[in-house]
């Protein structure tokens, strides 16, 4: 029994350590300039992304400790993709949910309509007061 | 035998309080309910459509039921001898504190007994809690209109 | 009777005729069990509020007393009761179901001793026949007027006592043969430790337990050795060995005990031990009074203390004071 918890507890211990930082556009053809924006932001080290044409929806993953300033940097990286996109509307956060809701749409591989009204949804959801 | 005599031989024989030991204890305690109620708000996060910041509801709802069950069964009583502040600080301390006074003052009733006392303990709390929010929010529009820092 | 300073000596016998003994579920578990005439199965039952248990079970002690000593409810004179809950209410309606000529009393803890000395001066004085009296307390009522709600988690420090659910009560008649005769008794006085803690109340009553033995050892020219057993109400673990520190006896170690130490048999659940009106009566007329009838004791020395604190005074700052009355009980030899 005890060393069961020991194994467990190790393999937790080492699947956090393997766990690589996905950083994903989504769809590939259209990152081409959000890309270098992403590559040069050192408070974060994974962040995935869904863009179409009105909307780009940036999951970040924020490092640990930069966790207090979340909303500065979410501001910071909305800011520097706003001038890189002025025509589209940004919404970038390290909401964990929102993480999950990407994933899901990379996962799904979605495409216009549904991928349109996934991101509503998505930033429906985010606006969402407590 | 004066007072001074008398207040020696009481500071003697008093037990000496195990302050490392508690704070450990409350540590493990605390903990243990804080890891809870974060696997409660990703499972709040993973089905149904809650974010970060609003699956805090939820979560904070069902701790305080389970924490009206410990109380009705007699188990959180138990728990808060071995936690101390562990057990007293999160939400589920709140929850026992209204739960446990309404519980004793059922025997008078539901408007005068339950409706009247069930904030007897938890009433403080939420006063000097609304107090401390306003006293810190001011603070920081004082800082901000000053322009030492931002929101 | 001759009084020096608050100590009472009885001419005539005044006998402890037989004792009544109801106890809560908790306290089946410690060793004064066997002792006890009844033990409740639930402290309190279904659709019955803390206090209507608690009367419930100072009706009962009283017939129990009543039964053992082969009297009938209404032949007795006098009952006087004391407990913890605001106003007596429990003895109160209690002595309004059992219909008997009733006195209230209280100094809190002490009650129990101090309903015996003011039986014993009705007997004395040949105004009553039989008088029953006794004290009880009931845990969840007097936890919730005293503390906290009953379920509330507040750790408790190791000083802290356990308020015990039990009533005790003793029929006192005059010249009987072969019972325990209470000869000696001191009242209190009120004194204050300047402690604050109302969780740890054995601090605060070793004074006045101090001084109520030091005048009645005074009084009745009398030596610790004397005594097979001087047992305090409820001190606590820690208040008796703070009271054995304030004697420099060498007896003292032996001789003084504390009911409320040994209540739950030093369960460190209970923290510091038993505590409450209930505790002091249960094992005095308990344990104790086994003991003297069986004749292994002669002579006891009963002190029971009260800390006379309310919810109130110690919120608003004040210091605890207390009270301790004392009751000499002796076995004469079997003829």
């Amino acid at each position: 029994m005890k060393k069961s918890i020991i194994v467990f507890l190790m393999l937790l211990l080492l699947g956090a350590c393997s766990n690589e930082k996905e950083k994903v556009i989504f769809p590939a053809d259209n990152s081409a300039s959000l890309k270098p924006i992403m590559q040069k932001q050192e408070t974060i080290h994974g962040y995935k992304s869904v863009i179409n044409e009105e909307n780009i929806l940036v999951a970040i993953n924020i490092n640990r400790f930069a966790r207090f300033n979340k909303t500065k940097i979410e501001e910071k990286i909305t800011k520097q993709i706003e001038k890189q996109f002025p025509e589209r509307q940004v919404l970038v956060t390290g909401d964990q949910k929102i993480m999950w809701e990407v994933e899901s749409i990379i996962d799904k591989k979605l495409k216009e309509e549904d991928l349109k009204k996934s991101i509503e949804k998505i930033k429906s959801l985010s606006k969402e007061e407590t | 035998m004066d007072q001074q005599q008398f207040q020696k031989i009481v500071d003697e024989k008093n037990p000496k309080v195990p302050y490392f030991l508690n704070i450990l204890k409350a540590f493990i305690v605390g903990g243990i309910i804080c890891t809870i109620g974060q696997l409660l708000t990703f499972f709040y996060m993973r089905f149904f459509p809650f974010t970060e910041g609003t699956a805090a509801n939820p979560t904070v709802a069902t701790l305080v039921f389970i924490a009206m069950i410990l109380t009705g069964t007699g188990i959180y009583k138990k728990i808060a001898q071995f936690g101390g502040a562990g057990s007293a600080v999160p939400v589920t301390g709140f929850g026992n504190a209204v739960i446990s006074a309404a519980i004793e003052h059922k025997s008078e009733g539901y408007v005068l007994g339950v409706g009247g006392n069930m904030f007897k303990l938890a009433g403080s709390v939420i006063l000097f809690g609304v107090l401390s929010a306003f006293v810190v929010a001011l603070i920081k529009t004082i800082l901000v209109s000053i322009g030492v820092i931002s929101w | 009777m001759v009084n020096t300073f608050g100590t009472l000596q009885f001419i005539t016998k005044i006998s402890i005729a037989n004792t009544g003994i109801v106890a809560g579920p908790v306290e089946k578990d410690g060793p004064f069990a066997e002792s006890f005439d009844e033990v409740l199965p639930l402290e309190t039952e279904k659709n019955e509020t803390n206090e209507q248990a608690h009367s419930r079970m100072i009706e009962m002690a009283c017939q129990w007393a009543a039964k053992n000593g082969h009297t009938q409810l209404n032949n007795i004179d006098v009952l006087i009761a004391g407990d913890l809950i605001n106003q007596l209410s429990p003895s109160n309606f209690a002595a309004r179901s059992l219909a008997l000529p009733f006195l209230g009393v209280f100094s809190a803890c002490a009650s129990s001793v101090e309903a015996i000395i003011i039986g014993s001066l009705l007997l004395e004085s040949g105004n009553a026949r039989t008088v029953l009296a006794g004290a009880s307390s009931h845990h969840p009522a007097v936890e919730r007027q005293f503390r906290y709600p009953l379920q509330y988690g507040a750790q408790k420090p190791k000083t802290a006592q356990w308020t015990v659910t039990a009533a005790g009560f003793a029929l006192l008649e005059k010249e009987l043969n072969d019972v325990p005769v209470v000869t000696h008794a001191t009242i209190g006085r009120v004194i204050d430790g300047k402690q604050k803690n109302p969780l740890h109340m054995g601090a605060a009553m070793a004074s006045a337990a101090r001084d109520t033995i030091e005048r009645h050892l005074t009084n009745t020219k009398s030596q610790m050795s004397d005594f097979d057993v001087i047992m305090t109400g409820d001190l606590g673990n820690i208040g008796i060995s703070i009271l054995k520190e304030m004697f420099q006896d060498e007896n003292s170690g032996v001789i003084l005990q504390d009911a409320g130490a040994q209540f739950y048999g030093n369960e460190p659940f209970f923290n510091a031990g038993a505590s409450g009106a209930g505790c002091s009566a249960a094992v005095f007329f308990g344990q104790i009074y086994d003991q003297l009838k069986k004749g292994v004791f002669k002579r006891v020395l009963l002190v029971a203390t009260g800390a006379l604190l309310s919810p109130l005074t110690f919120q608003q700052g004040e210091t605890i004071p207390c009270i301790a009355h004392a009751i000499e009980c002796r076995m004469e030899k079997r003829s």
